[in-house]
């Protein structure tokens, strides 16, 4: 799947994405995604920010730098990001191709982004290119599961789920180790499916 | 392990209502005398077609793959052992729902107990 057509299925989610994601999903997981935030530092990346629902979990005073490829998920995200009590510089951007300098930021956070990243392994090292030697990779993913009957029940998902939105058998943590990152730490909120992982930029 | 009533609730909300759903329309449609061959796998797959909507409205409320992992499981199980047993007994709506509800909220009880078993440093 390219970039373009990443950008017009999210584009196309953009218009429903607060009504199906505002209620359940996000209060359910906001407590943890708090805490994930709350280590926040220095110049911070966040991906991929939508329409800017974790910017209410996100702890005041920060200087971040919050990237999406969709243009129509940023605009919904512009007035989130305007009442920010911090610097908050939204950017559209592909995570694959990103224009930072090497060693740019601090702190990379991610929340439920390489689901939908088409080459998952590329768009990490891309990370870890900006993130300076010994900067933190901070996740909240889902992924797939190895167990059984979930691992069969997603794969089952998988084929509808990636049409309207993302992957749900993704070996995430595995991209992350591929992708050259060192001291991979992985916590299971919910059966091994949704985690939040840390990994750390290695020293050049 | 989630704690907060809310979601308690909702989670056996969801689960309860996909496999009342998929029981009631499982022991509406099986008719005795049909092969057991063919009952399992079309039920599992009935099972899957009709939480698949329930599935979508009650993530908006409870969660997403706390509440769609769970749901998906009821109606596969319920969409296979609700048509088996209107093979061998006649079965209500009524009678379909009760089990469908029932294999709801165990598999709910599976996927606590899993979640227990697997949650924390993984790494």
């Amino acid at each position: 799947m390219s970039a373009s057509t990443t950008r017009e299925k999210w584009d196309a989610a953009a218009r429903g994405f607060d009504f199906a994601n505002s209620r359940g999903p996000e209060q359910r997981w906001a407590p943890v995604k708090r805490e994930l935030y709350s280590a926040m530092a220095g110049k911070v990346l966040f991906l991929a920010v939508g329409t800017g629902l974790d910017i209410r979990s996100f702890p005041s005073g920060q200087d971040i730098v919050s990237i999406d490829i969709s243009p129509r998920m940023l605009e919904k995200a512009a007035p989130r990001a305007a009442a920010y009590d911090g610097r908050m510089e939204p950017r559209e951007m592909d995570v694959q191709d990103l224009d930072f300098p090497d060693g740019s930021f601090d702190q990379v956070y991610t929340a439920c982004t390489f689901c939908s990243v088409p080459d998952p392994v590329k768009g990490l090292r891309e990370l870890r290119r900006v993130l300076k030697p010994g900067g933190e990779l901070r996740m909240f993913e889902h992924t797939g599961s190895r167990w059984f009957p979930f691992n069969a029940l997603l794969h089952m998902m998988n084929p509808i789920t990636r049409k309207f939105g993302p992957e749900v058998i993704r070996d995430t943590v595995g991209n992350v180790e591929k992708a050259g990152f060192q001291g991979v730490q992985v916590r299971n909120l919910y059966l091994d499916v949704v985690r939040t992982i840390f990994a750390v930029s290695p020293a050049k | 392990m989630e704690t907060r009533p809310y979601f308690l609730f909702g989670d056996l909300l969801s689960s309860a209502l996909a496999g009342c759903s998929v029981g009631t329309a499982a022991a509406l449609i099986t008719q005795p005398g049909w092969p057991m061959a063919l009952v399992m796998p079309l039920g599992m797959l009935l099972g899957m077609i009709v939480a698949a909507p329930l599935q979508i409205v009650c993530s908006i409320f409870f969660g997403a793959f706390e509440v769609m992992i769970p749901m998906m499981l009821a109606g596969m199980v319920a969409g296979m052992v609700v048509p088996m047993k209107a093979l061998s007994i006649p079965l209500s709506a009524m009678d379909g729902a009760i089990w469908g509800g029932g294999i709801g909220i165990a598999v709910l009880t599976f996927t606590y107990i899993a979640n227990t078993l697997l949650a924390g440093d993984a790494k």
